[in-house]
């Protein structure tokens, strides 16, 4: 019997009060009403970096406590910037198992109470020991492979431009997105360098936040049609590839053999946009345009929320902002929200019955893709 | 692992062929344990190259971070002191403790090696 989600709560992001235990308390019991307070089996819950940042861990005790799930089990999910995607795939997999009717899966980071700085080496943790040894960090490398990319493919960097403005512009809609305002591509070419050809605007926030979602046994608008995993190399200079991440490609043929599925039949995605050129790499990746291919995708509209493929309507990691351990499971509430009918503002302008979740941990060494959809008979 | 002026030392494996920099486990390419000591040019060129505004902390900005290949296709990851060197040039490079430094523009090259991998 399948799995789906019964409860989709994104959570606000951004500076936010509040202690990481307290953010995923917010969005847990706004999960736990919408399905009645009824018995929870068991607690997954993903963070990245909850000790190193949020000051916290043994986090399953501290929220079995604060939301009075008596008699649940519990694990704690870590996959870089890809947790709160793992943390899900975990839930399901109870679920499948048999160990459990109904999970909770949280995932949540706290990064604005320390420096750019102590989050930046945080973050780098993520990265192999040759690349720490020469002081890489996340931007750097992304950097370095959209210099690649870029050059491989001769894609303009207007293109990179284009999936800022399209997030933003998106995230407007987005009650709890961190950046909900536009931005145009002049002032995107003109914020400060980062690490060229990336720039502050093409780069994810330092943000906090949490997202919440209930599954259960049995069928709906968004059961769980696909679960796939890739891995790859940990250190950039070991990949095969430098210009597409082979973790990607392998999760989303794991993703689409499982669902019975065929690109073609996905309806709209959510990306792992933490980088700009990364939204570009990752549709060709996922098998969703050609190599090289994205940049006029985002050029010519196709991945507006009207498009022929719409591509993070939420407003992606740009726009709502990068509570790294939380975004994967921000990206499959939103997902779900939009089969559910529950998207509200961001609601797409046909209901659709497939959608698709990819989230990148640290540099593509592993990826997680999730297809959601209504279930395989077609009836509701 | 011993390394001769002017050459890095790395791994090669018997199995692919495949030469990469020495790292713990088997070899990157094709997993097999068969792999031992070679040694490369410490010479290669330029295929993108960044500066960082936000190191990590306590890092001065801004941190370069140079990204070659050399011989054989095999990849370094690098830094350095000074401004980038252009995309497509031939740099030298050394070892020091855990890291690769790009220590200047490679001096005349008498001869080139014709085989490397086209990425």
């Amino acid at each position: 019997m399948p799995a789906h989600i019964v409860a989709a709560v994104p959570g606000k992001v951004g500076r936010r009060s509040g202690s990481l235990v307290d953010l995923l308390t917010e969005v847990g019991d706004q999960a736990l009403e919408a399905v009645g307070r009824r018995r929870v089996d068991t607690l997954i819950v993903g963070s990245m970096a909850a000790g190193l940042l949020g000051g916290v861990e043994n986090l399953v005790p501290n929220l079995t406590d604060r939301l009075h799930l008596e008699s649940a089990n519990g694990l704690r999910v870590e996959a870089a910037s890809a947790s709160g995607a793992a943390a899900f795939h975990a839930g399901v997999t109870e679920i499948l198992a048999g160990n459990a009717e109904r999970v909770l899966v949280l995932a949540g980071e706290k990064m604005t109470g320390r420096s750019t700085p102590q989050v930046s080496r945080a973050l780098a943790l993520s990265l192999a020991p040759s690349e720490q040894a020469v002081h890489a960090t996340l931007p750097g490398l992304a950097a370095l492979v959209a210099q690649r990319y870029l050059s491989r493919y001769h894609v303009p960097s207007e293109a990179i431009d284009a999936v800022t403005v399209q997030m933003r512009h998106s995230a407007q809609g987005n009650p709890n997105a961190q950046f909900p305002t536009p931005v145009s591509a002049d002032e995107i070419a003109s914020s400060r360098p980062i690490a060229l050809p990336l720039r502050l605007l093409h780069c994810a926030a330092i943000s906090d936040g949490a997202a919440a979602v209930v599954l259960e046994r049995g069928e709906g608008p968004a059961c769980v049609l696909g679960l796939g995993q890739g891995l790859d190399a940990l250190a950039l200079v070991d990949r095969a590839e430098l210009t597409s991440f082979k973790a990607t490609r392998t999760a989303a043929q794991n993703a689409y053999e499982h669902a019975h599925l065929t690109r073609k039949e996905i309806a709209f995605g959510e990306v792992h946009d933490a980088f700009a050129p990364f939204a570009l790499q990752s549709l060709e990746d996922l098998g969703l345009c050609g190599a090289g291919e994205a940049g006029r995708w985002f050029l010519e509209g196709r991945t507006r929320p009207e498009g022929r493929f719409p591509v993070n309507p939420s407003g992606g990691i740009l726009g709502r902002g990068h509570p790294v351990g939380a975004s994967g499971l921000l990206q499959i509430a939103e997902v779900a929200r939009q089969l559910r009918g529950e998207a509200g503002s961001l609601s797409l302008p046909q209901r659709p019955s497939t959608g698709m979740a990819q989230s990148i941990g640290g540099l593509g060494a592993q990826v997680f893709v999730t297809i959601l959809g209504n279930p395989p008979g077609g009836a509701r | 692992m011993s390394e001769r002026a002017g050459e890095v030392a790395v791994m090669r494996c018997h199995d692919c062929h495949a030469r990469f920099l020495s790292r713990p486990g088997r070899c990157p390419r094709c997993g097999d344990r068969d792999v031992a000591e070679d040694h490369i040019p410490a010479r290669a060129t330029v295929i993108a190259a960044t500066e960082l505004t936000v190191p990590p902390e306590g890092v001065p900005a801004p941190h370069p971070l140079v990204l070659l290949e050399g011989e054989e296709g095999v990849r370094i990851l690098a830094t350095m002191e000074g401004p980038l060197p252009p995309i497509g040039s031939v740099v030298e490079f050394s070892r020091i403790g855990d890291a690769f430094w790009v220590s200047g523009p490679a001096k005349v090259i008498v001869a080139t090696s014709a085989v490397g991998a086209d990425r």
